[in-house]
């Protein structure tokens, strides 16, 4: 068997070299025989005696495997020593001691340098020889140059490490599966995407960790088929795998099929690329479009009914002529064209007058505008305009900037305001007018107010000295008739006194003129006139006063309030009902109210009590004989005057109660007209109604 | 007796308003414009002037302010007489003039005797 295989296994010479020694005397009977087997084997055969190091034995293949003759071993003990690369220098005084302690590793591994000056690498197999007090006294071996062996098994290392740096660059998953689905290789990104520690799925069955569990017996079935041949092979699919934490994602797998012995299917070698996110954004953008089309066809429906059925006219205009490219109907009935072919040979100062109202050309300015529009999207203007029949116009119109297959052009929407203007102007007029007449009036009552006193005060004068018998003595019926011209002046005075009032706070200059004072003094003055009154007819009248700080008002005035408040008050309470006067103060403000127990307002009248000239009807007329109905809306101008506010509680047969208030810190007042109170009145209406 | 001097341009206001201070036991005369009274207030003394304001050539208001630039009038007393209304204590640009007192048309008698005595004393 030897004899025939020159090229001998490691470990059968080992056998042999056991069999040598173990059977010494055996083998020195047929030393010579095996010798030529020894020195015929390319692996240099040895044996070294301990610790000399004396080779006793080197075969002639020695000059093969280390480039020295077997002889230059015999000659030099240790000759090993002599010829390791200095790199293995250490490695051999390791291994020196070692074998000195009687430790004899199986194998070394070591460089040499050969007579060439060339590194080679030796493989020795040991085998120690042992005397019968087990010391060592020998150790034998085989040698052999495995430089070449090294050089292949460096370079297969450094191209698996390079394959492997390549399939962990990838951007692709990288998964191998045996023909049992288990996994046999997967890299980084494969490790990164299904969320796994690297190398623990190494072995483990890809259907049944990675593929969700609805998805496993089809996608398994398929794979069964694939290894068996069976299935037509599947070069590209995508299918969901199922990361660590239960996510899916969806993979587009290359797959290549890996081949073992011809005709069998070793298992499968796919490139997977994660494309969830892809897909979500593809689905997005395809219903992104879907939904803009509808818009679009929508807009564009939208448009059209605009364009169709405006009154305004509606026009486009492109560069660089800025004639009109197009018109829709209002435009060619606004102009008066024949039809819309007429209309768009034409720019619009062909349908402009010569000159606009500024005095400007008609060209000049449409160039302006439309490069004002150009530069800021859109510019609106007032425009007079001609009709093709010649007659002008004024308009009002909006250019504005649009995009038409992808050159910008300028959509003009033109609106016919004729009426509107006519109407603005007779607006304008007519209320100029009722200013003016308003102005008038109030001149009017004003003056006429002051005429009409200047005649009553001699009637005045003469009808007392008559009453007084200045003028000598009166007969009964003398008395009765110069009574009666007294009362009906005093009434006379007060309604010219009342308009001149009211006058004065429409045309706003009332003034009123303040000084800070007691208000509670002001009401108890007026209250100690009134009581006497209201007893005459068995009315109670009762004051209850607050603690309130002096505040800022027109004395006269308000005094003036209070008064017609309570004579209200009085002539509207029947005989036996009280009248209630309050002053308190309530945050910043002082609270005046004046109750009574009369027949009260009704709802509907609540509201316009406090306008000039009104009266309730009737049951206000009969009861309230000359009244001039001008005392509350004074009221109101005076309280508005001061900043206050007045109102009205009130329910039929329930009484009325009053309410004024004035504001304590009162800085702002204007003294000298009414229009910070006109903002108030809607306020107070509001209040009334209450 | 006082004696007093009435301003007006209303003939029949001059008489009535006359006829009471009269009755009042006082003496009075009358002047039916402001140069007149003027005038008038240089040649004589008086105790009181009534001066009406809404009056032709020259107002009452125009009146009291030659009155009071004059060094021998300056602290001649008036009171006004007039229509127009000015709560009680007049406009500012009157009140500066220093009026004694402001009445106002039309005037009630009882309350008008009553004041005017209290500004004579």
């Amino acid at each position: 068997m030897i004899k025939n295989d020159k090229l001998l296994k490691p470990n059968a010479l080992l056998n042999i070299l056991e069999d040598l020694g173990e059977e010494k005397k055996k083998v020195e009977k047929s030393e010579k025989k095996y010798r030529g087997i020894i020195h015929e084997s390319r692996d240099a055969i040895y044996r070294m005696s301990l610790p000399s190091g004396q080779y006793t034995l080197m075969s002639r293949a020695a000059k093969q495997v280390f480039g020295y003759s077997s002889k230059e071993f015999i000659k030099n003990p240790l000759f090993i020593k002599k010829i390791i690369h200095p790199n293995f220098k250490n490695y051999f005084k390791e291994k020196w001691s070692d074998l000195l302690k009687d430790k004899v590793p199986k194998i070394y591994e070591y460089k040499i340098i050969d007579k060439t000056k060339k590194t080679r690498w030796i493989h020795q197999s040991n085998k120690a020889i042992f005397n019968k007090t087990g010391k060592i006294i020998a150790i034998e071996g085989i040698c052999r140059d495995i430089t070449k062996q090294k050089k292949s098994e460096k370079a297969l290392k450094e191209s698996k490490e390079r394959a492997e740096k390549y399939l962990d660059l990838a951007g692709n998953i990288i998964l191998t599966l045996n023909s049992h689905g288990e996994i046999t290789l997967l890299n980084k990104k494969g490790y990164e995407i299904l969320g796994h520690k690297p190398d623990t799925l190494i072995g483990k069955n890809w259907f049944n960790i990675c593929i969700p569990r609805k998805d496993v017996k089809s996608i398994k079935e398929v794979f069964t088929k694939l290894m068996a041949g069976e299935n037509k092979f599947i070069k590209n699919h995508e299918n969901i795998v199922l990361t660590s934490d239960g996510k899916e994602r969806l993979i587009s797998w290359h797959n290549t099929l890996l081949n073992g012995i011809p005709g069998k299917i070793k298992g499968i070698l796919s490139s997977g690329e994660d494309i969830t996110e892809r897909r979500k954004s593809e689905i997005e953008i395809k219903e992104l479009n879907k939904k803009l089309k509808i818009k679009f066809k929508e807009s564009q429906e939208k448009y059209k009914t605009i364009y169709e059925s405006s009154s305004d006219a509606i026009m486009i205009l492109e560069p660089p002529t800025w004639k009109f490219t197009s018109a829709n109907p209002a435009t060619i009935k606004m102009f008066q064209a024949k039809d819309e072919k007429e209309f768009i040979t034409l720019g619009p100062w062909n349908v402009s007058p010569e000159k606009q109202p500024n005095g400007q050309s008609s060209s000049n300015e449409a160039k302006k505008m439309i490069e004002k529009a150009m530069k800021e999207g859109s510019n609106l203007f007032d425009w007079t305009h001609k009709r093709i029949s010649g007659s002008d116009f004024p308009a009002t119109i909006l250019l504005t900037k649009m995009n038409i297959g992808g050159k910008d052009v300028l959509q003009a929407t033109v609106r016919d305001v004729s009426e509107e203007k006519i109407a603005e102007i007779k607006l304008k007029d007519a209320y100029e007018e009722l200013k003016t007449l308003d102005e008038v009036k109030s001149n009017f009552l004003l003056i006429t107010s002051h005429e009409l006193k200047t005649p009553i005060t001699p009637i005045m004068i003469q009808a007392e000295m008559l009453l007084n018998k200045d003028l000598g003595p009166l007969t009964g019926k003398q008395k009765e008739g110069a009574e009666m011209i007294v009362r009906n002046m005093k009434r006379l005075t007060k309604l010219i006194n009342d308009i001149l009032d009211v006058s004065k706070i429409s045309s706003k200059v009332m003034k009123i003129q303040l000084s800070t004072k007691d208000i509670n003094n002001t009401v108890l003055k007026i209250f100690k006139e009134k009581k006497i009154e209201a007893e005459k007819k068995n009315i109670k009248l009762t004051l209850k006063t607050g603690d309130l700080p002096k505040l800022k008002f027109d004395d006269f005035r308000i005094s003036q309030v209070i008064l017609n408040l309570i004579d209200n008050a009085i002539k509207f309470t029947p005989e036996k009902g009280n009248i209630r006067i309050e002053t308190k103060r309530k945050g910043e403000k002082v609270l005046i109210s004046i109750k009574d127990t009369g027949k009260g307002i009704s709802k509907k009248d609540l509201t316009k009590i406090f306008k000039p000239f009104f009266q309730s009807k009737p049951s206000y007329m009969e009861q309230h004989r000359g009244g001039t109905g001008l005392g509350l809306a004074i009221a109101r101008g005076i309280i508005n005057n001061h900043g206050g506010q007045i109102w009205v509680v009130s329910k039929p047969k329930k009484g009325a109660h009053f309410y004024f208030t004035l504001p304590i810190k009162n800085t702002e007042i204007k003294t000298k007209n009414l229009k910070a109170s006109k903002a108030k009145d809607n306020k107070e209406e509001k209040g009334n109604t209450k | 007796m006082k004696k007093i001097l009435i301003v007006d341009d209303e003939t029949d206001i001059l008489t009535s308003v006359k006829m009471i201070i009269e009755k009042m036991g006082h003496e009075v005369k009358t002047a039916n414009n402001g140069k007149k009274a003027l005038l008038m207030l240089k040649k004589e003394k008086f105790d009181l002037v009534l001066l009406d304001i809404l009056m032709p050539i020259m107002s009452g208001k125009e009146v009291l302010e030659k009155i009071r630039k004059d060094p021998k009038l300056k602290n001649q007393k008036v009171a006004f007489l007039s229509v127009v209304k000015l709560g009680k204590q007049g406009e500012n640009s009157i009140q500066k003039l220093n009026p004694i007192e402001y009445f106002e048309k039309p005037i009630k008698m009882g309350d008008f005797e009553k004041r005017l005595e209290k500004i004579l004393k």
